[in-house]
């Protein structure tokens, strides 16, 4: 029975170990497997085997790394973060005046469309709870929030605002009565 | 003819990727052939460097296959050395072969159709 050579014996060694979170059967049955592996590789030789031939063996089998990472590949990858662009202070300002700028240009037509500032308060309480909630997309729930608020607040701003005004000209100018011109009687 | 695995980390990664999902059905498909034993496998599929980064990650990969009850291993003396494990497939590994095949041959020309022409 042929000795086994310290570079073999040090591989099985640190191959168990990196493998020591393994169910113990498959553990033993991997190790055992590369060792046999090794066996008939080493025996093919038909001589002594040299310290050359031994790094070769292993150099073919891989780093122990490369077989305990073979071991795994069912184990499902750690969740990729996601980035978002509010992530950082910066980012939730030029969101923020992003939503100021949306709010601006759609203000002229909130006054017609009063779903415009409806819609906004929707999509803020809507936002705010994905966010608060923190499920898969809270990050894109946050950054709608913050580029929903400012909408909000202009949108709805200039329609209050508007809406004042144009009811205060009304009741101190009452209503406005049609010109009609009334033919003289003959 | 003998590949050379493609160099540099992206087509590393790339590969690694392809070889968790197909290369435990290419030992199944040599396993189709008759029963083998480890040395011979890896020499079967290491032929090149696509289908093998290292001879060592079989070992695992058969290990799983045993678990799956896809495959099935037994001792057997062989005439020029130690007793060696033999690997073969069985029923259900056989049908898992037959469905990889079915999946493969249409993935493969779908993909085959997007990536033509791209350098």
């Amino acid at each position: 029975m042929r000795t086994v050579p310290p570079l073999v014996a040090a591989y099985l060694a640190d191959l168990d170990r990196r493998l020591s979170g393994a169910d113990p059967a498959e553990r033993a049955d991997i190790v055992d497997s590369v060792r046999e592996h090794i066996d008939v590789a080493l025996d093919e030789l038909e001589h002594d085997p040299t310290g050359d031939d031994v790094r070769r063996v292993l150099a073919d089998l891989g780093t122990v790394d490369d077989v305990v990472a073979a071991w795994s590949p069912d184990t499902p990858p750690l969740p990729t973060v996601r980035r978002s662009l509010t992530d950082s202070p910066v980012g939730v300002v030029l969101v923020a005046l992003g939503g100021l700028a949306l709010g601006l240009v759609l203000a002229p037509v909130s006054l017609v469309l009063l779903a415009i500032p409806a819609a906004a308060l929707v999509l803020a309480i809507v936002s705010s709870v994905g966010w608060v909630r923190r499920g898969t997309h809270w990050k894109s729930w946050r950054t709608t929030f913050v580029l929903t608020v400012p909408v909000l607040l202009v949108t709805g701003f200039v329609t209050v605002a508007l809406t004042a005004v144009y009811s205060s000209s009304e009741s101190v100018g009452g209503d406005p009565q049609p010109i009609v011109s009334v033919p003289s009687t003959p | 003819m003998r590949h050379m695995e493609p160099k540099g980390s992206e087509a590393h990664a790339v590969l690694t990727q392809l070889r968790r999902g197909t290369l435990e059905y290419c030992v199944l498909a040599h396993l189709d052939r008759g029963p083998s034993y480890g040395q011979d496998i890896a020499r079967a599929l290491g032929g090149d460097d696509i289908l093998f980064g290292s001879e060592g990650t079989l070992y695992p990969l058969l290990t799983r296959l045993r678990r799956r009850r896809w495959v099935d291993t037994t001792w057997q003396e062989s005439p020029t050395g130690p007793p060696r494990r033999y690997h073969a497939l069985t029923d259900e590994g056989r049908d898992a072969l037959r469905s990889f095949v079915a999946v493969w041959e249409p993935f493969r020309t779908g993909v085959d159709h997007l990536m033509k022409g791209i350098a």
